[in-house]
């Protein structure tokens, strides 16, 4: 084998200028196909991060007047609960049904949030107009979906100011603001924290919520217990898509959207982008391997005289096909760690290009960075060597069954 | 008597097809080669010297009749049963040398061990270097064919013929592409063989190696008179 080995070696480090070329063009091929990927695997392990602390979460929201569902994937069985829903918050969860809702079998805790409060707000003699919107702070701190910057959580007349708030009145932790209730009375509240702008967006929280109260604080502004969000939470995924399925199937003006909601939708149109990208990265892969075989056929043409010697001097078929074969994967084995380098770069510069995936469905931009796991690095060297390997083949067996008289006078 | 024949030829024939008319380019051969014997096969162009001996050297097989190595048939044999001869009991000498060019003269060497599967590489090493003394270019061996003299190459394609301790050594032309003097260092070399017993069967022009064999076949349009 050691001797196989190099001959194989030699021969292919004798013709440079066309391994070289041989090799760029498979390393071209693979390198795009992981370029390619790591979008994909980037963005589904950020739509895994962002959506992970919802994962067993089922999420209660209203279904807009006028609004309907959107047509089912065609591969849903018929009689299932439709599970793709616009996500328009205009209505709201009544005391009623939020009643029922958080009794649901399956649900271990649950978060509630209010409809937007809309108050008027006196800082430092400028009148600002805003919704609040009231919170549950044990609830929020316990299960992380609000984070604060600084401060503590409210209590009753005590409010958490978002970062819009910060940015445009200049709010900070400790400032007491004027809210005026809906007869005209005005009522202090101490500002007891600041709302991690990086997180404020969280689900059921629409972005840029300027302040968070408590629902008792929300009562001196509003008789009205209504709930735009509520965040029924199991104990696993399953148990949040059963809750939802519950909801979907007994409340016609709600809606209830889990994880797989938020990445199917996401993934999905990734998967048509990705596929199309895929496409040409195979056919650039296919082309490598014509090139790879391209290369066997003239090398073996070319030494058909010195697989004659050979086989004049003793070696059989297995000898020389093994050789050509061992030629094939070391191109591959080139080719495949090339490309790998190839991808990496392609991925930095597409990171550049395509650096922030808008995802319109729910209304967030999030920022993702290509990934490249680590099994695609021996998947896709072994996956080279494989094609070569493939494309490699015909023209070694011919080789291999050369006749030694006619292959030793081939000039 | 018999068993000392190391090559036996009987009525073998080897046709070429051109189309539609046969070539026969070996006409009924019947030969018969003891061992430590050498012999010179002489003829012009063309009448059948390479062809008889590739059936010698088992690289091909007779149309008709048979070939005997050591006893063993060849025609009964398939293309890998023949190239384990040829790697284990067939020497084979080209006129233009046909050294593989991406090995070194003792790389070239170890190969018939190699396919013979004889010995570790360090024995195989050994013994090829010890071939290369033997046809005083030990100091070559780490040459590669290109870095070589065509005597040089045509020694170390000796070695490589005789490596494994053949029972018959077919040189075809071997001093057909040297001058003068060069052809005489490699007829040196085969003298000395032929002299320590190994069978030998040369196809030459070379008046030398025709005067020093023990028999000398005329060969003309593929037989032998």
């Amino acid at each position: 084998m050691r001797e196989i080995a190099t001959l194989a070696w030699r021969h292919t480090s004798r013709r440079r200028g066309r391994t070289v070329l041989t090799v760029l063009g498979i390393a071209i091929g693979f390198g795009a196909i992981i370029a390619i990927l790591s979008l994909t695997f980037g963005v589904q392990r950020s739509v895994e991060r962002t959506f992970d602390p919802i994962a067993n979460d089922a999420i209660v929201v209203p279904l807009a007047q006028g609004v309907s569902d959107q047509p089912d994937t065609p591969s849903r069985p018929m009689g299932q609960v439709p599970r793709r829903r616009t996500l328009i918050q205009s209505g709201y969860i009544d005391e009623e049904a939020f009643n029922e809702l958080i009794q649901l079998p399956g649900v271990e805790s649950y978060i509630a949030r209010s409809s937007q409060i809309p108050i008027q707000t006196y800082f430092r003699q400028r009148q600002i107009s805003l919704p609040a919107m009231a919170i549950d702070p044990e609830a929020e701190a316990e299960l992380g979906q609000i984070v604060l910057e600084s401060g503590s959580w409210p209590g009753y007349k005590e409010a958490l100011a978002g970062q819009i708030l910060v940015r445009i009145a200049g709010i900070g932790e400790g400032d007491r603001i004027a809210l005026t209730d809906e007869e005209g009375n005005t009522h202090e509240i101490t500002v007891s924290g600041l709302v991690s702008a990086a997180r404020e967006a969280r689900f059921g929280a629409p972005p840029n919520t300027p302040l968070f109260i408590t629902f008792e604080t929300a009562r001196i502004f509003t008789n009205q217990s209504r709930y735009s969000t509520l965040v029924l939470t199991a104990s696993d995924r399953e148990g949040a898509r059963e809750i939802a399925d519950l909801v979907q199937a007994g409340y016609p003006n709600l809606t209830a959207l889990t994880f797989e909601d938020f990445t199917e939708t996401i993934e999905s149109t990734l998967n048509q982008y990705s596929l199309f990208l895929l496409s040409i990265g195979i056919l650039a892969v296919a082309v490598a391997a014509l090139g790879s075989a391209n290369t066997m056929v003239v090398s073996t043409m070319e030494r058909t005289r010195e697989i004659g010697i050979m086989k004049a001097t003793g070696a059989k078929s297995g000898f020389i096909l093994r050789g050509f074969l061992l030629e094939s994967l070391l191109l591959g084995l080139a080719g495949g760690v090339i490309g790998v380098l190839f991808g990496y770069l392609g991925s930095r510069v597409l990171e550049f290009m395509v650096f922030r995936l808008n995802i319109a469905s729910i209304g967030q931009t999030s920022a993702f960075s290509p990934y490249i796991p680590l099994w695609l690095i021996p998947f896709s060297i072994v996956l080279a060597m494989l094609v070569t390997l493939i494309s490699g083949s015909v023209p070694a067996y011919r080789a291999s069954k050369l006749d030694p008289v006619e292959a030793i006078r081939y000039e | 008597m018999a068993s000392q024949n190391v090559v036996e030829l009987i009525e073998a024939t080897k046709i070429y097809r051109l189309g539609e008319s046969a070539l026969p380019a070996v006409d009924s051969v019947s030969l018969a080669i003891e061992r430590g014997e050498t012999l010179a096969i002489v003829g012009p162009s063309g009448s059948g010297k390479t062809t008889l001996l590739n059936l010698i050297a088992c690289m091909d097989k007779p149309s008709e009749g048979k070939v005997m190595i050591e006893q063993t048939d060849t025609s009964t044999l398939d293309a890998d049963q023949l190239a384990e001869l040829r790697a284990e009991r067939v020497g084979m000498v080209f006129q233009f040398f046909n050294l593989i060019p991406v090995l070194t003269a003792v790389e070239n060497v170890e190969m018939p061990m190699v396919y013979a599967g004889i010995g570790t590489r360090e024995e195989r090493r050994e013994r090829a270097l010890e071939m290369l003394e033997s046809m005083g270019i030990a100091d070559k061996a780490g040459r590669y064919p290109s870095q070589l003299s065509g005597g040089e190459r045509q020694r170390v394609s000796i070695a490589r013929a005789v490596v494994n301790g053949p029972a018959i050594l077919v040189a075809d032309e071997p001093t057909g592409n040297l001058d003068s003097h060069t052809s005489k260092m490699v007829f040196e070399s085969l003298r000395s063989l032929s002299q320590e017993g190994q069978t030998t069967l040369i196809a030459t022009h070379d008046q030398n190696v025709v005067d020093y064999a023990g028999r000398i076949l005329q060969m003309e349009d593929g037989r032998l008179s």
